[in-house]
């Protein structure tokens, strides 16, 4: 059983509900203020790249984030209902997020302009989700390599459900207490 | 917290001062004034980071975004950020590589002469 499991609707505006949740846990565990910055921004970075997988895929089901903590470790599972490219950057050392940016034309920028066509509209027209769906995968990358560069364990996995695709993002941090 | 934006002339660059959160939800407002601000003609920005609490892959997108645009007028996109957190951020990705930053407005007026 998850210590806490927080059920979001797909939608940007929730993201930040699930960063506040981590940062009050991470603080009730005793966390220093720094690696509480580095929950924080890490299940936010999963929980964006999960809704952008909920808009692109029409998946109406929630994103479940599990916190769960026993002496060692927190463990924290951010889980999405869609396809997903669940590959990580190559490497995911410095500056390979950016290869993707630099490889991406100036068109595709300002064609799918970043994320944004794709989360900031409900309704929209399939070549304008195709172009979004292509640029949101970069944006989805530079996320997962936020969190590939902060956290040292790490994984994306699919889901394995049954009848539905989705995927799975795994972070562990040990707790160290300073309390 | 939400996203504060506010711009003024500094010389031929325009400062565009942020405070506040930028994220998923709030960085369209932050790419809205900085499209804005390229179709007005202003084409050497300066985007002072040091009012923000937090920032996050798509408000990097955000900033990538407006350094493509201002580059296709042959302008400049300079960032003012001395906090460690978010500036932590762009290491991880790379990002320094690409953007100047600055310690102070000052600063990156000087290095644009």
């Amino acid at each position: 059983m998850p210590t806490v499991e927080l059920q979001i609707s797909a939608l940007p505006v929730h993201v930040r509900t699930a960063r506040l949740v981590a940062a009050a846990l991470g603080r009730r565990l005793g966390l220093d203020a720094v690696t509480i910055d580095e929950v924080k921004l890490a299940v936010g970075e999963a929980c964006s790249r999960a809704v952008g997988v909920h808009i692109a895929a029409e998946a109406p089901a929630p994103i479940i984030v599990q916190f769960q903590d026993d002496d060692q470790i927190l463990e924290i599972r951010v889980f999405d209902c869609g396809e997903a490219d669940t590959r990580l950057p190559a490497g995911i050392a410095v500056g390979d997020a950016l290869e993707g940016l630099e490889g991406l034309s100036p068109e595709a920028f300002t064609a799918g302009d970043d994320l944004f066509a794709l989360t900031a509209s409900s309704s929209i027209e399939p070549p304008e989700l195709e172009q979004s769906v292509e640029v949101a995968g970069l944006a989805s990358r530079l996320g997962l390599a936020v969190i590939a560069g902060l956290v040292d364990d790490m994984s994306v996995a699919p889901r394995n459900a049954v009848d539905e695709p989705g995927s799975v993002v795994t972070m562990r941090w040990p707790i160290v207490s300073f309390a | 917290m939400d996203l504060s934006l506010s711009t003024y002339d500094e010389g031929d660059h325009k400062v565009v001062k942020v405070g506040g959160e930028i994220d998923v939800y709030t960085a369209p407002k932050l790419r809205e004034q900085l499209i804005d601000l390229v179709s007005s003609g202003a084409y050497h920005l300066i985007v002072d980071m040091e009012g923000v609490d937090f920032l996050d892959s798509t408000g990097l997108g955000v900033l990538v975004g407006g350094l493509k645009r201002v580059r296709a007028h042959e302008g400049t996109l300079r960032l003012v950020c001395t906090q460690e957190r978010i500036l932590k951020i762009f290491r991880i990705t790379g990002l320094t590589k690409v953007f100047p930053i600055h310690a102070s407005v000052a600063e990156a007026l000087s290095a644009s002469d």
